[in-house]
């Protein structure tokens, strides 16, 4: 028996040290983004002023079927204020907007659901990219047009989103600057979510050539508490990095606070999204900086297109949303575009 | 001679566990001499100690014979009410009273559903899990809680001497744990309901009542969790705990609790939580990518319940 039992320690043992040599290869292949992640703006008054309105005439008579994976998270509340405004503007009344409170399942019976009402166009935040397929070649089959936002699926008529390898360049080309091109970084990034897979392959494009080497590398961005863990012990293993890379606001919040405890002053920071909590991090001086997307300009020009569309005039298949830094010089102009969309900056 | 037999060998278990602890501890140093410093050390066992504390109620809950899925949900739940109270009151007592009370509420309510409700504590209790997260996204309309108070905060991050508070807290909680199921009669309830629930009821044992008891303390427990967890965020997040309870169970499975009930030891599931906290710790200071760390921990499950159910045959 007790043979038996040190033979499979034997085995654990054998494995990690197999595990100690294999590391830092290639990684499982990414899975579909389900809901997009962190950003801004959350519900109550929607008092946000109404970005210019470009007044498409004889628009009117366009049905809107709006399906969002869900709707909670800031960054879709603002995306929808942005389709609501945009309906407003344009005089449009057949809007039906809908989420999918993160089930699959709902979010494929209300674009069948939306078909039915007889939508000329469906505006859609897929829960999952490769899911909501069948559905969406359903609609296309019927003439509906169906237009992604932030997260793409296939045979899309067109994709409004933040273009986020441009996130990740941004962030690359800052670091790259600052530190004249040289020196020690340590990354948090993520390969689950396609937006945070395009900001890492942005980033790492981006100090490709130059003489930055990333020491350490996690994928823990997902979850602020498995991120924090991450860069806790990064510091642990490199406290003489030069700069520590967050790609959204959970990993640049939980380094900013683990470079906090570790007592570091000289470390550059990065985040991206324009949250409460990045912003007030900027403002304060703690984090250096960030790149913001703007979803309320997503769901404004989701609905803009799709009035192209009906009017018969062509789309592009991806339409970007512009993204910028957001550093100590705007971000009070930011904060204040934010609190438009109802964020509380303390 | 049976009994002997069997005792011996759950004790040279859980020295072999240790065995394997020290092993990978060898192992890192090896690799990162980083991994020995004191830094590092206080490191590991601050990212262990919530999971340890949500862990020894984990345990009891399996003991006897039952799960809770809800621990990740109420980690989220009773750290934010934390967060929003310490708010809007800006007082610490009352925060941290208003999460425990969290906890206590949540698992009275999964016990009386699975004692007295005759539920399976794994429906009652994926139930509450996803009314708790339901609750949090609608609560925070997604957004995070901060505060201002560093007492608060303090929970998570402070330090008394050298050794940090959650750490402390962590220390309380496995003695009560150990002195409770060893030394206490309500222990050998426990061991006695998980082992044979319809025997303990016959010789007088009042089953419902214990149910309840370990699920509250459970809740208790996973609430204490959930506000280090908050503190040491630094925000009430929506999305926290997430799996939280997989690490606990996964922690008392390879600690050698059985999932069938009547088995198990707090020690055991202490152990198991640092391995693998040791083993993350270990494995991203070397630098091994973070999906290779997900593989390893699913081996080590697989090592260990072999290990457990070949104890049990011989």
């Amino acid at each position: 028996m007790k043979k038996k039992l040190l033979a499979l320690v034997c085995i654990a043992a054998m494995v990690f040290s197999l595990a100690a040599c294999g590391s830092k290869s290639e990684t499982p292949a990414e899975a579909p983004a389900p809901a997009e992640e962190p950003a801004e703006a959350p519900a109550e008054t929607p008092d946000a002023e109404p970005a210019e309105a470009e007044g498409t005439e004889g628009a009117t008579d366009i049905t809107i079927g709006v399906s969002f994976g869900q709707n909670v998270h800031p960054f879709f509340v603002a995306m929808q204020m942005g389709i609501e405004a945009a309906c407003k503007d344009n005089g449009i009344e057949n809007v039906n907007i809908l989420a999918a409170d993160s089930s699959l399942e709902t979010q494929v019976s209300q674009i069948e659901n939306l078909v039915t009402m007889g939508c000329d166009v469906i505006l859609l935040n897929p829960y999952d990219s490769d899911g909501v397929k069948n559905a969406v070649d359903a609609a296309l089959e019927k003439g509906v047009g169906i237009f992604t936002m932030d997260i793409d699926c296939e045979g899309s008529t067109a994709y409004v989103a933040s273009n986020n390898v441009k996130v990740g360049e941004l962030l690359g080309q800052w670091i790259v600057e600052q530190l004249n091109g040289e020196g020690k970084i340590a990354i948090i990034d993520g390969i689950s979510v396609t937006s945070l897979k395009d900001r890492t392959d942005g980033f790492m494009k981006a100090i490709e050539g130059s003489n930055i080497e990333v020491v350490a590398e996690q994928q823990t961005a997902v979850e602020r508490d498995d991120a924090l863990a991450s860069a806790e012990t990064i510091l642990q293993a490199h406290p003489d990095i030069d700069a520590f890379v967050g790609v959204n606001e959970n990993s640049g919040m939980a380094i900013l606070s683990a470079v906090t405890a570790a007592g570091l002053d000289d470390v550059l920071m990065t985040c991206v999204d324009a949250t409460a909590e990045t912003m007030a991090a900027i403002r304060d001086g703690k984090v250096d900086v960030g790149v913001s997307q703007d979803p309320y300009q997503m769901g404004y020009t989701a609905v803009e297109q799709a009035i192209k569309w009906k009017n018969g005039e062509t789309v592009e298949e991806f339409v970007e949303v512009p993204v910028d830094y957001m550093n100590k010089d705007n971000i009070q102009s930011l904060i204040e575009r934010e609190q438009g969309y109802g964020v509380e900056v303390e | 001679m049976n009994e002997k037999k069997k005792l011996d060998l759950s004790s040279f278990r859980e020295l072999l566990l240790i065995g394997v602890v020290i092993l990978l501890c060898i192992i890192w140093t090896a690799m990162n001499s980083q991994f020995i410093s004191m830094n590092n050390i206080t490191n590991i066992l601050r990212q262990g100690s919530y999971t340890a504390i949500a862990a020894v109620g984990m345990t009891m809950v399996i003991i006897i014979g039952e799960i809770d899925l809800s621990a990740g949900s109420l980690v989220c739940a009773s750290g934010l009410v934390g967060a929003m109270v310490c708010k809007s009151t800006n007082n610490v007592v009352l925060a941290v009273v208003a999460a425990m009370l969290v906890g206590v509420v949540v698992g009275g309510s999964n016990g009386v559903l699975c004692a007295v409700g005759k539920l399976p504590g794994f429906i009652a209790t994926l139930a509450s899990m996803t009314v708790l997260r339901g609750l949090a996204y609608i609560v925070t309309e997604g957004n995070s809680v901060v505060w201002t108070n560093d007492a608060f905060t303090k929970i998570g991050t402070g330090y008394v001497g050298i050794v940090p508070i959650p750490v402390i807290i962590m220390v309380i909680v496995i003695i009560f744990g150990v002195f409770l199921t060893t030394k206490l009669r309500f222990g050998r309830y426990i061991y006695a309901v998980g082992g044979n629930m319809e025997a303990s009821r016959w010789s007088g044992i009042a089953v419902v009542k214990v149910k309840i008891i370990v699920y509250m303390i459970m809740g208790i427990l996973t609430s204490i969790a959930g506000l280090i967890v908050v503190a040491r965020l630094g925000s009430g997040q929506p999305s926290a705990g997430q799996n939280f309870e997989m690490d606990c169970i996964t922690a008392a499975v390879v600690g050698g609790t059985s999932m069938s009930g009547g088995r198990g030891k707090i020690l055991g599931t202490v152990v198991g939580v640092l391995l693998l906290t040791v083993l993350t710790n270990g494995m991203t200071l070397v630098g091994i990518n973070t999906y290779w760390q997900q593989v390893f921990k699913g081996v080590i499950i697989v090592v260990s319940v072999l290990a457990d159910t070949h104890t049990k045959k011989s």
